[in-house]
């Protein structure tokens, strides 16, 4: 019952110099290295790159001495350059891709029953693979009964982004993931994915329409402080959308949709575009402090949809503290809806701009609720996002947004308190703001480094 | 063309098949990433201002892979340049006609408290980058040419994918090409596109004309692609046993000019009446 984490990046490790040397054998001596602790002692099965040039090492000698396959023996066929002052780097990621990584979560060298597997990516070069099912990690070893408790997808502290595009790990396919298939497809219980960038943008003349889809055998699932955008074009027979569930689950799954910025969706022949849908799902839903901008649909009767959940009586959804703004149809603007009448419904705090028609916004998710506590008809200007240009965008909001101070304190429910900058509003006791991001006077106002003078 | 492919498979049914291609690289797809890394944020300074430098390669690479160049005019306007097109706009605060807004004090404060923020030149008239192009095959050529001028990388000593030391020991690493022929001769060349593609995409039943507004398209297999490792000890240059043996680091790429051809090393489940 351990968690099994696990690096997913092209880049390196820890950096060094050293000197190689020659004498039957190549050698390379480290300055102030730790070769043991970096690959073990003794023969090994890793590499080094010396001078960006991968090598395979035949043993390691001590913390500070390692010897090189022979040149017949590493991958190009030859040995480095002799000499002193030579760069190295050792230490590669465990997993160049995502899809690796998943196809090794049955390995039982890495995992035991109950484990959870957390595979962290790392911001070393843009992922671009277009399709990836997250569903091993049952029969590990072949063994029935051996499954993994949580299998989670995230990003390494370090390489997180900053709220705003391509400023942490990107994943930015650039091929066809297949239509309804989803860029990352859930198809096995207990996931969660967290602080990716998932960028649609060179999809817009392919066939995915859904960056993250919830498939059968999806149950419990966890999707939070993701950047997911710029889709456009024409995907095929079903429009565009962000987080997108078909599958029903059970009644007592769990699904969080927590502090996620999803951002120009847009489709351009004839269907309606969604950032959120979840209707199929009929267990209970969480769904908080979440911001959605433009979303666009494209036909007559088409819509645009923010929020829509709850076509079955058992389902339960809580819609918290969400932004939904800039809806384009020329049919209905789904601000908020939820289709079924006898599903319940736990809203409270939640905002729907001028755009949204009035029936589905964050008062009435269109079954009259009469949700006092929402935020309807606001302005752009209103809300206050810092920018919402095409290639700048940025979510956050400003202090004089309306947002402030407006959302409901919703504890620690399946890491909601963590907003889209990492800030925990809970320990720092924040009066919750709406949206994914929280405002806070002292990590957002006041000179980074540089005040303009006119 | 780049392939990793899985070895060995566990339980009575397996997604993933003993051999299946797990994800294939592309030439394009190598030589971005290994541009990224070199030009990659963490490998440069700041200037006092606490930005980075002009005309460093940092930012010619920014340039050469990005959409649009955006330039701090004053306290609130923004110019943005269309880098495809040369079109240029004002933004600042007041919402323009498509609704698009900007408080760039706001937005560079922000971003400069990153130290992996790729802002750029001095205090008041700051330089970004915004959006990824998409068209590879164009700019990856130009971004690397910067590289070898500015640096001393060389393209051609980039053309391996990056495979880690752990996936080197739990599947199997190989590279193929594709061939031109002219007569009964032929040259070894790079493979992109749809080809590459689609060696790493799931077997999916054919989409009905008009599907249902929650369809979930049937799986037929994890992946279409799959590569007879253990027909091919001597195409790949292991035996079976050390390819199976997850202590055993295997990486089987080779030279272009031995490479074998695509079709000796990857078969269609479904052409191959697996499916």
């Amino acid at each position: 019952m351990t968690t099994v984490t696990k690096s997913i990046g092209t880049g390196y490790g820890s950096t060094g110099t050293g000197t190689v040397s020659t004498n039957n054998t190549t050698t390379v001596t480290g300055t102030s290295t730790s070769f043991t602790s970096e690959f073990g002692s003794g023969t090994v099965q890793k590499t080094i790159r010396i001078d960006s040039v991968v090598y395979s090492i035949a043993s390691v000698t001590s913390d500070t001495v390692l010897v090189l396959k022979a040149a017949a023996d590493q991958i190009n066929g030859s040995l480095p350059n002799t000499g002193a002052g030579e760069a190295f780097q050792i230490g590669t990621r465990e997993y160049s891709t995502i899809n690796a990584w998943e196809a090794d979560l049955n390995s039982a060298s890495l995992y035991s029953n109950g484990d959870t597997a957390v595979g962290e990516m790392y911001a070393d070069s843009t992922f671009t693979g277009a399709q990836s099912t997250i569903e091993n990690g049952s029969a590990i070893g072949g063994s029935s009964g051996h499954d993994l408790a949580l299998i989670k997808l995230t990003v390494h502290a370090d390489s997180r982004h900053d709220g705003t595009a391509e400023s942490g790990a990107l994943l930015k396919p650039t091929a066809n993931s297949g239509h309804s298939m989803g860029i990352i497809r859930i198809a096995v219980d207990n996931v969660t994915i967290e602080w990716l960038d998932i960028s649609m943008d060179s999809l817009d003349s392919r066939n995915t329409n859904f960056a993250i889809f919830h498939a059968s055998g999806g149950g419990t699932t966890t999707i939070r402080n993701m950047l997911i955008h710029d889709k456009g074009g024409n995907p095929g027979s079903s429009g565009p959308g962000a987080i997108i569930s078909n599958s029903a689950g059970a009644t007592d799954d769990i699904r969080y949709i927590l502090n996620n910025i999803i951002y120009s969706i847009i489709e351009t022949s004839g269907d309606s575009t969604s950032a959120m849908n979840m209707r199929a799902f009929q267990g209970n839903l969480h769904i908080y402090n979440n911001t959605i901008y433009l979303i666009q649909a494209n036909g007559g009767s088409k819509d645009a949809v923010g929020i829509r959940c709850g076509n079955d009586a058992d389902t339960t959804a809580n819609i918290k503290n969400n932004i939904v703004s800039n809806l384009v149809a020329s049919d209905k603007k789904y601000g908020y809806l939820i289709d079924n009448g006898s599903a319940t419904l736990n809203s409270a705090n939640n905002l729907s701009d001028d755009t949204v028609d009035s029936a589905y916004s964050a008062e009435d998710f269109g079954r009259s609720a009469n949700d006092s506590t929402g935020l309807t008809g606001k302005t752009l200007a209103e809300i206050s996002f810092v920018s919402t240009s095409a290639g700048s965008e940025d979510f956050h909001i400003d202090e004089d947004s309306d947002c402030v101070d407006a959302g409901a304190d919703l504890g620690t429910t399946g890491g909601v308190e963590i907003d889209i900058n990492g800030r925990n509003r809970d320990s720092n006791g924040d009066t919750w703001d709406i949206g994914a991001h929280e405002f806070a006077v002292d990590a957002d106002t006041g000179a980074a480094f540089i005040m303009f003078v006119d | 063309m780049e392939l990793i492919v899985k070895i060995k498979s566990n339980g009575s049914n397996p997604r993933y098949q003993d051999g299946d291609v797990v994800e294939a690289m592309s030439f394009d797809r190598i030589h971005l990433a290994h541009a990224e890394m070199i030009c990659h944020p963490n490998n440069f300074g700041f200037n006092t201002n606490g930005t980075r430098d002009l005309n460093t390669l940092l930012e010619k690479f920014q340039q050469a892979t990005h959409t649009y160049k955006f330039e701090r005019l004053n306290s609130n306007d923004v110019k943005r340049t269309n880098l495809l097109t040369d079109e240029e706009d004002i933004l600042n605060t007041i919402p323009n006609a498509d609704g698009e807004a900007i408080n760039a004090y706001k937005y560079i404060s922000r971003r400069l408290k990153s130290p992996r923020h790729k802002i750029f030149g001095p205090s008041g008239g700051e330089i970004w980058y915004g959006k990824m192009r998409n068209d590879a095959e164009v700019f990856i050529p130009v971004a690397w040419n910067h590289i070898e001028t500015e640096s001393d990388n060389l393209q051609s000593n980039h053309s391996s994918w990056p495979f880690t030391d752990l996936e080197k020991r739990h599947f199997i690493c190989i590279n193929t090409s594709g061939r031109n022929y002219d007569g009964d001769s032929f040259t070894r060349v790079e493979l992109s596109g749809g080809t590459v593609i689609e060696r790493s995409l799931p077997a999916v039943e054919d989409i009905p004309e008009d599907p249902p507004e929650d369809y979930d398209p049937i799986i037929l297999a994890k992946r279409r692609w799959f590569v007879p490792y253990w027909d091919l000890s001597t195409e790949l240059g292991s035996s079976v046993d050390d390819l199976r043996n997850p202590d055993h680091m295997c990486d089987c790429r080779k030279p272009m000019d031995e490479r074998e051809h695509i079709d000796i090393l990857t078969y269609d489940k479904i052409t191959e009446g697996l499916l």
